[in-house]
């Protein structure tokens, strides 16, 4: 097991060492003197010379790679266009993105997972055509306009919640849970549907089993038949999709974030790449890459650990 | 007596699976739906400009936010006077190019990559799936994003952005599709019996590949639409004053109290092409997969 | 009176080709301690009627008849009623150790489930217990296996352990489909050796499905030759291997390899033809498209089941090798 775990954390790494050179050469890529952006938009060349050379930009870019990078892995992202810390700025607004996910994550799985089992164990009756159809739905919709639409009623009409906005859980706990509500079932609808059918997929496959036929034939309940026996081997795939689901979320959160002006972590990669603020956007990315390697890296650990099959060694078959 | 036969060969097998396949497909009401609707869709976009009652950006200062019904305006107008209806239809444009040519494009560079990567493994296996991984640790839209702020915005930067936005995704699919295959029997059988590499992929992989890929499309389409949408809402995409259901979307964030309906009509628009597809999609998943009995 | 007592069971399925009628008026009888091989090819309906008596078959399966036990009917019970037996009056082993065990759960979770659920037996004296049946089934080093997964156990050892859990609440009938089917031959042995060894010290009667004639004659008192859903044969063991009646059992066991039975060219002797499709029921014997007795009555009738020596039936029109009839 810990040779496993050691040679996953490897494998991460490299890949984030891998993703944080695409990052780097990515914003590079992007058009526009990022010298002018920083001058605010001052275009004498003598004062763009020392912007470049105060900022490094005249240095070859593997210099000027291995430079941020020595100073990232120290947690030094930089200062943006403002002269504020990246790396503060990112600080402050990634617990308020992470709770946003946290509450998504929360009502998506409970929904996707309760329905998908539902429409397993009906299947082909009204439940199961009822849950399928409104995951097909959930699949569907635009979650942006899902949010739109969220606020033309229930905000602007209802006047029942907050259209946008934000306020700390520190600060009112209610409150900060009104303003949160909408933009967390916006962006926990998509994951609930993709889990409700994974749910019912991995749920009728193990009511197929052969062994969930043996616990029937132990005469156990029907409620240990389904919530012992299959719930336990379904759960395990639908971990993994919760986990794989995350990216989704992340790119969720950008659009939710900007519909319900909520000065999150998602924000802040709009701003910076309508601003040409790459020192941001560098910053903004590699945090992004990295929680999501991060985050796989954790749904492998969760897997094997599920997974009696990979934790222990089997006989030799 | 020699044994001769004389019953004629009655069917090509493969013309066989394809009526089996249309029968079985016609079986589902929803997946027919699907097929249909999508078909209007892509039927709309391409006869817009002979559908169209409006062309996009005729604009009319006396009639702004004119309610449904409206004389002339069937759904409406938008706050510069334009009619709604022509728009949606104009728009549709940008969204069934984007995401069909998107998918096109995703499926044209990442399946040759990925049978490579997973039939002939060697050295090219390992380097491709590095590869493939440090770009999937960019979610879908953040790389859309990124690619198309590097390119720069307009329809067809947008387009390619989420086409190859969507290409690590479908490499790793295709990719494990490959290496499944290769241990086929079949396939094992065609080696040994010394076919060449092109005919092994031509008659054996990727025809074996072909139900998983259809699959993958039809998900990816809805993807790459609402891709366009949102690189469109975010100023990333089409430029005005070409229409796009996500512009259209962008600028009724605006007039959300006054006149709703600018911000609904489009999302809805978007939500029955993506439907359409994905309803396509599932019915073809189960059609194309050997265990579902009807 | 007998233990068990099947009457006239019919299973059909409703199947997008039509109606597949798996098993057509089945008839027999179980007695106390009794061990009951049920022969056949695969696909002649032996696993679907057993599994038709614990209602295990799938909702588009509709079964007719009545099979009594303990004074119930176990083909019309409510599930209710027949969730208290499954598992307890009546167990049942399944054709395939690798896939028949939970590969979440430990041994000891699987086998205390049983005990717990139809015994009540608390955490403790559930581990103890089922550390005594592990022991029972020969596997060694039991409490070490209580707390291992089933992928760490051998076919072999998974059968064992399926047997256990069968015979922990000291069942009536253990139904035993195809226990060695997955099996190597030389475990094969162990597993029979363990049957027998049941069925003297607890006395459980067996129902033993197989379609290796070899394993029958090792441990089954009386045997049930089956044919395309139908019973076409019934004696005791050594009767019906002494004198076959039906021109199938008669090949099956011409079929048997056996060192120096070849014929002149070495070659294996088989029956000619294949198993009628279950979905067309001829309304004559099953068997005469391959039987080499067959003519214009066996093509257009129905052969009923009739005694035609002491004990031992046949449905046959044309019954007994050469010169054997009673």
């Amino acid at each position: 097991m810990g040779g496993f775990l050691l040679r996953k954390v490897g494998a991460a790494l490299i890949v984030l060492v891998l993703a944080s050179m695409l990052v780097f050469i990515g914003v590079r890529a992007i058009p526009g003197d990022p010298a002018i952006a920083l001058g605010a938009e001052n275009r004498d060349p003598a004062v763009l010379a020392a912007i470049r050379h105060k900022y490094g930009l005249d240095k070859p870019v593997p210099v000027q790679y291995l430079n941020w990078a020595s100073l990232a892995v120290r947690g030094d992202l930089g200062r943006d266009q403002r002269e504020l810390s990246v790396a503060h700025t990112i600080v402050q607004r990634l617990p308020i993105t992470l709770e946003l996910a946290g509450l998504a994550i929360l009502i998506g799985s409970l929904i996707g997972i309760v329905a998908g089992v539902l429409a397993a164990v009906r299947r082909g009756k009204a439940e199961d055509y009822a849950a399928t159809s409104v995951a097909l739905v959930g699949l569907s919709v635009p979650h942006f306009w899902l949010g739109i639409v969220m606020i033309i009623y229930f905000a602007v009409r209802l006047h029942w919640l907050p259209a946008g906005g934000y306020v700390p859980f520190s600060e009112d706990p209610i409150q900060n849970l009104e303003h949160m509500l909408m933009p967390a079932i916006v962006l926990g609808t998509g994951l609930s549907a993709v889990l409700m059918r994974q749910m019912r997929s991995s749920m009728l496959g193990a009511l197929g089993a052969d062994y969930v036929r043996t616990a029937r034939a132990k005469g156990l309940s029907e409620r240990s038949v389904i919530g012992k026996h299959a719930l336990r081997n379904s759960l395990i795939t639908v971990t993994t999709v919760i986990g794989l689901q995350l990216g989704a979320l992340i790119s969720g959160a950008v659009i939710t974030e900007q519909i319900f002006v909520i000065p999150g972590f998602g924000r802040l990669t709009i701003d910076a790449v309508n601003q040409r603020d790459y020192t941001l956007l560098q910053g903004v990315v590699l945090v992004a890459a990295a929680g999501y390697v991060i985050v796989n890296l954790l749904v492998d650990v969760a897997y094997s650990l599920l997974n009696p099959r990979i934790r222990i060694a089997g006989a030799n078959r | 007596m020699s044994y001769v036969d004389t019953t004629p060969v009655a069917v090509n097998p493969r013309a066989r699976r394809r009526r089996l396949l249309r029968k079985r497909f016609l079986r589902r009401p929803l997946a027919v739906l699907g097929l249909a609707v999508a078909l209007l869709f892509i039927l709309v976009a391409i006869f817009a400009p002979w559908i169209a009652p409006y062309s996009a950006s005729e604009t009319d200062f006396n009639a702004t936010l004119a309610p449904p019904f409206t004389e002339g305006h069937i759904l409406g107008t938008d706050e510069l006077g334009r009619d709604m209806l022509s728009r949606l239809i104009w728009g549709s444009r940008a969204s069934i190019q984007a995401g069909v040519l998107a998918t096109a494009l995703a499926i044209l560079i990442a399946v040759p990559i990925g049978i490579a990567a997973g039939y002939y493994r060697g050295w090219i296996d390992p380097v491709i799936a590095r590869l493939t991984d440090v770009l999937l640790a960019f979610p879908f839209l953040i790389l859309a994003v990124g690619l198309a702020a590097i390119l720069g915005p307009s329809l067809t930067n947008a387009t390619i952005a989420i086409g190859l936005g969507a290409v690590p995704g479908l490499i790793r699919v295709a990719r494990g599709e490959a290496l499944g295959l290769r241990e086929e029997d079949y396939v094992r059988a065609a080696v040994a019996n010394g076919a060449s590499d092109v005919a092994i992929l031509g008659r054996h992989v990727v025809p074996n590949m072909s139900s998983t890929l259809i699959v993958q499309a039809t998900v990816l389409i809805p993807a790459a639409i609402i891709g366009e949408a949102v690189l469109s809402f975010l100023g990333l995409g089409v430029q005005p004053p070409t229409p796009s259901w996500g512009v259209m979307l962008s600028d009724a964030q605006s007039y959300v109290s006054q006149a709703p309906r600018l911000a609904i009509f489009p999302g809805l628009a978007i939500f029955f092409c993506s439907l359409s597809f994905n309803l396509l999609g599932d019915g073809l998943r189960d059609v194309l997969d050997p265990r579902t009995t009807r | 009176m007998s233990l068990l007592d099947v009457h006239d069971l019919s299973v059909r399925f409703d199947t997008d080709d039509g109606t597949v009628h798996a098993v057509d008026g089945l008839s027999f009888s179980l007695e106390e301690r009794e061990v009951l091989g049920v022969v056949g090819e695969s696909g002649c309906g032996k696993s679907v009627s057993a599994m038709s008596l614990l209602q295990l078959l799938p909702e588009t399966a509709h079964v007719t008849g009545s099979a009594q036990f303990d004074g119930l009917d176990l083909l019309a019970a409510p599930t209710s009623k027949l969730r208290d037996i499954r598992g307890r009056k009546i167990a049942f082993v399944f054709q395939e150790p690798m896939t028949s065990l939970n590969p979440s759960f430990r041994i000891g979770n699987q086998l205390s489930e049983v005990l717990q659920r139809h015994l009540g037996l608390g955490r403790t004296a559930a581990r103890k217990r089922a550390i005594e049946l592990l022991d029972l089934v020969r596997i060694p080093a039991p409490e070490r296996r209580i707390q291992e997964y089933p992928h760490q156990l051998s076919g072999g050892m998974r059968q064992r352990v399926m047997i256990a859990i069968a015979l922990a609440c000291d069942p009536k009938i253990l139904i035993a489909d195809e226990p060695t089917t997955a099996l190597d031959v030389t475990i094969q042995a162990g597993i029979l050796d363990l049957m027998r060894d049941i069925r003297e010290r607890l006395g459980t009667a067996i129902v033993l499905i197989t379609h290796n004639l070899g394993v029958v004659a090792d441990i089954a008192d009386r045997v049930i030759v089956m044919y395309a859903g139908r019973k076409v044969e019934e004696a005791p063991v050594r009767e019906l291997y002494a004198h076959p009646q039906h021109p199938y059992t008669i090949g099956l066991l011409g079929a048997i390899p056996r060192p120096g039975a070849a014929d002149e060219q070495g070659r294996l002797r088989e029956i000619p033809g294949r198993v009628p499709s279950l979905a067309e029921l001829p309304a004559a014997c099953a068997f005469a498209p391959r039987c080499p007795r067959a003519d214009e009555q066996t093509r257009s009738q129905r052969p009923e089941l009739a005694e035609v020596r002491p004990a031992h039936l046949v449905a046959c029109f044309h019954p007994g090798r050469n010169g054997d009839r009673a």
